[in-house]
């Protein structure tokens, strides 16, 4: 499957599994997380440290009056309202992103209401097969935690009726970023 | 070792006055199968995407050659995990028992001076009584997953694999809530209910000292453990504490990252519907110094399983619940009945090896045998089977009641039975109302009236018949003409629907076959099978395949469904341990044929042959359950009605599930079987039919009886009498 096809694929099965999908070109990334920050209503964010973009959205946060809280600083009962992670790549089948990371990013993914993830388009798969040789490669350095994630948190445990949000993020944004 | 878990009997009367878990259970099952499906067209959509057998069954195939794999050399691969996980800085144990299981975890958070423990969803932690042992060490134990939380909060066993509190209401969620915040809790509002767990728990994730979770898988390449999850509670309990312990049987080993493609694929689809959990974790070793990971690989009597060459296949298990969903009997019960603490089919099966046969023996007996377990199952588990194999295990090792012992050998011994149902037939005079007996029964089987014997069994008229086909007629062109078929009369129906035998032979030397009767053919064995007394079942069979073999014909047929399975299917593996017998049975099975498939694949009559001779009422078809999912030839017996004899058939909803019959299971728990017809009629009901058909002796008695207890104006009848009254009308010089 061709490039366009292929975002076009991943976005669909993104949503269909909940996410919201945001397509954006990377010149533009800071201003759009500020402004999706704004739109979620978002008072405190937390950056993983994997954003090559990290000391301008650092910047245009605090610019913009949010409380900025370190990944180290979260938990479970120290949650911020937004967290923004960076995949690895992504999975059209499952219309995931691949999330490999370290203890303290983690707590970005973990500890938020609103979680936000930057997935460089190029970096898309077609399927889990791909998606799963790659984690293996991954997996040979000693050492890993991964998720492949699709979607936010859910439940339908009580009398079967779908709840979203439980443990983890009730909301689940992707900035989804090619190069125009 | 029983743990919290009441005797069977008293969780199944629990159970039985519980409306609201039956019908949680039953909406439950009605979405299932839909959900299911559309789950699985959207993996037929992926094929674009480049993945390769984008069904269900191709999935399956892959993930049954992956576990098939990893079962038979999960010596080797458990070398490969341990080494590699360990060289990833976790800790790996492997354990024998649940006693070494529970102490060793014990023992690794005394280590850590642990306090409170954080579970995530753990199947294995069930079957150790794991929480109990940690909160008799002195720890405080706190579920995360929603589910299993209310389960614990209400001390009870999950009640399904997937969805732990499915038997509970809002109400009852509520109120367990309250119980545990202090505050008062909205009995309607779910979403506050999930807001209370989330703000309770949060405190737990942040306090934890150890979190224990499950594995979905522990793949052997990379010493990685795979968790599927979709709460976040999963990602939570496996981060934040400083200690994670993974908890999980040895046999959820897959060979290759590879090989996790498939289970992932049908997991989620085949538990919850969803294409993919939301979150798929993967973990190798801790990543953090300070951290711990301990992987305990637990046998638990897995050992023992895999020792036992008709049930090893158990072990491929993925945990997916699919089983449960599809099951009659399980929707009636729930999961803590039908199950000991593994639930649903498999669990009949696990539950053995687990924690005993005495166990295993209670739920087992619940099983009716329909086959819809196999038809879902992602790793291709022949569960019935099993099943039967855990009940006849049950029936040697704890014995049969010496009441179906006896009742069963005077079965097996043709001139007993039929001289007892002579004299049955001599006693039943002053009872009979018709096709029935009216006579008082206890309330439990109330619900069905009791079967009157025929006064003459067609046995009578036809042993050693040879009857000739038909030379013309509006099925005489048909493919069965000039062949020679040997009809299987079946016991029941002998004695009392002889009408149905009747009706199937005229309809076959309709077809232009000359139809010859065996003497001395007696029952097939299936109720002693069915019991698990299978040395009684194998006098059985033993008996009709000489009296079958002996005669000359090109097929043996009848109109019993239930004894074509039987002797193409349950006979070879009944003589597994006597190859002669065997070979004899796999002979006999290649030219037997029940009525509906000898019509649809030999006979082959042609469109409309039968149309023309009236109309019918609304009419809906009853498909026996293993003729649909043992034979698939549900579809092929509406063609008989709709094509061949041009009747308009109404849908009947559910129509895969089957009527509560099954065998001994209807005698043994009426009240289980009760609300199965029930459903059924209902859905009959819902169809608005006057008129319900069937392909099996069996499904016929059970559905008539329960009809007309309830008074329901609705003809029950054989597929057989149908197509027989239609060539009547058409062809009235022929009867005879």
């Amino acid at each position: 499957m061709a490039g366009p096809d292929l975002i076009e694929a991943f976005e669909t099965q993104a949503r269909r599994v909940g996410a919201v999908v945001h397509r954006l070109a990377a010149p533009s990334l800071v201003e759009r997380c500020l402004s999706l920050l704004a739109e979620v209503g978002a008072q405190s964010v937390a950056l993983a440290s994997t954003h090559p973009e990290h000391a301008a959205l650092h910047r245009a946060a605090l610019a913009a009056g949010l409380a900025l809280v370190a990944p180290a600083d979260l938990g479970p009962t120290r949650r911020a309202d937004a967290g923004l992670s960076r995949a690895q790549f992504g999975v059209a089948e499952t219309g995931s992103v691949l999330l490999h990371s370290t203890p303290t990013n983690r707590l970005v993914e973990l500890c938020v209401d609103v979680h936000m993830v930057v997935i460089e388009a190029a970096s898309i798969v077609p399927t889990l097969d791909q998606a799963l040789a790659e984690l293996r490669i991954l997996h040979t350095q000693p050492a890993g935690y991964s998720s492949l994630v699709s979607g936010p948190s859910r439940s339908a445990d009580i009398e079967r009726t779908l709840t979203i949000g439980v443990h983890g993020p009730r909301a689940l944004h992707l900035l989804l970023l090619s190069d125009s | 070792m029983s743990g919290p878990i009441a005797p069977f009997f008293e969780r199944y009367r629990r159970a039985l006055a519980d409306d609201r878990l039956r019908s949680n259970l039953l909406s439950f099952q009605r979405a299932y199968r839909d959900a299911r499906r559309g789950a699985f067209e959207h993996l037929g959509a992926q094929a674009a995407l480049g993945v390769a057998e984008a069904t269900f069954e191709g999935q399956r195939s892959l993930l049954v050659a992956a576990k098939t794999d990893a079962i038979e050399r999960h010596e080797a691969l458990l070398d490969q995990f341990e080494r590699a996980a360990e060289a990833a800085g976790a800790r790996v144990h492997r354990v024998a028992s649940a006693e070494a299981a529970s102490d060793l975890v014990i023992r690794l958070c005394r280590r850590r001076d642990a306090r409170l423990v954080a579970k995530g969803k753990s199947m294995v932690s069930e079957e150790l009584f794991l929480n109990q042992a940690l909160e008799r060490a002195g720890l405080r134990v706190v579920e995360t997953d929603l589910g299993e939380w209310i389960v614990q909060l209400a001390h009870e066993t999950p009640s399904h694999m997937v969805m732990p509190a499915i038997h509970k209401s809002r109400q009852q969620v509520a109120e367990l809530m309250e119980g545990e915040v202090g505050r008062a809790v909205s009995r309607e509002d779910i979403g506050e209910m999930a807001g209370i767990a989330r703000q309770q728990l949060r405190s737990v994730f942040a306090e934890a000292d150890v979190g224990i979770t499950g594995a979905n898988a522990l793949i052997a390449e990379t010493g990685t453990v795979m968790l599927v999850t979709n709460e976040g509670n999963g990602r939570l309990t496996s981060s934040l504490p400083p200690v994670h312990i993974v908890l999980a049987g040895w046999e959820k080993l897959l060979p290759t990252w590879a090989d996790a493609a498939s289970q992932l694929r049908l997991l989620a689809r085949s538990g919850t519907a969803q294409d993919v959990t939301v979150y798929t974790t993967f973990i190798t070793g801790p990543d953090d110094p300070e951290r711990e990971l301990h992987i305990v690989l637990v046998d638990n009597g897995r050992l023992a399983l895999l020792a036992d060459p008709e049930l090893a296949s158990a072990l491929r298990c993925i945990r997916c619940a699919a089983c449960a969903d599809v099951c009659p009997p399980y929707q009636v019960v729930g999961g803590q009945v039908f199950g000991h603490v593994y639930s649903g089919p498999i669990g009949l099966v696990t539950t053995a090896f687990h924690h005993g046969l005495e166990a295993a023996q209670g739920p087992q007996s619940l099983c009716v045998s329909c086959n819809a377990c196999a038809t879902v199952c992602p790793v291709e588990i022949p569960l019935p089977a099993q099943i039967l194999e855990v009940r006849r295990l049950a029936a040697e090792r704890l014995g049969l009641s010496p009441l179906k012992r006896i009742a069963l050998t005077a079965w097996s011994s043709r001139g007993l039975f039929q001289a007892l149902a002579g004299v049955a037939r001599l006693l039943q005079r002053p009872f009979r109302r018709g096709r029935s007996l009216r006579l008082p029964q206890p309330p439990e089987f109330a619900w069905r009236a009791i079967p009157a014997l025929a006064p003459r069994p067609a046995s009578r008229r036809l042993r050693g018949a040879d009857l000739p086909g038909a030379r013309s007629g509006p099925l005489a062109e048909s493919g069965a003409r000039g062949l020679t078929v040997a009809y299987f009369l079946q016991c029941v129906s002998d004695q009392l629907a002889p009408e149905q035998i009747e009706s199937a032979i005229r309809v076959l030397r309709a077809c232009g076959a000359r139809v010859v009767v065996p003497a001395g053919q007696h029952c097939c064995g299936l109720p002693a099978l069915d019991s698990g007394a299978a040395d009684l079942a194998r006098r059985m069979a033993r008996q009709t395949v000489q009296t079958l073999e002996a005669c000359e014909a090109d097929w043996i047929v009848t109109a019993a469904a239930s004894c074509a399975i039987a002797l193409l299917h349950d006979y070879q593996r009944l003589f597994r341990d006597e190859p002669e017998w065997q070979k004899r049975a796999a002979a006999l099975a290649s030219r037997t044929l029940d009525l509906v498939s000898f019509l649809d694949q030999v006979a082959r009559p042609r469109a409309g042959a039968l149309a023309g001779a009236g109309d019918a009422p609304p009419l809906v078809y009853h498909s026996f359950c293993q003729s649909r999912n043992v034979l698939g030839i549900a579809a092929a017996a509406e063609r008989l009605l709709g094509e061949v004899c041009g009747l308009e058939l109404r849908e009947l909803p559910e129509a895969e599930v089957c009527c509560g019959f099954g065998g001994s299971t209807s005698l043994d728990h009426p009240l289980v079987a009760r609300e199965i017809v029930n459903r059924k009629l209902e859905n009959v009901e819902r169809a608005g039919a006057a008129w319900l058909v069937s392909d099996n002796p069996g499904c016929l008695l059970h559905l008539r009886g329960a009809a007309e207890a309830r008074g329901l104006p609705l003809r029950v009848f054989h597929l057989a009498e149908l197509l027989a009254e239609r060539l009547d009308r058409l062809d009235p010089a022929r009867r005879d």
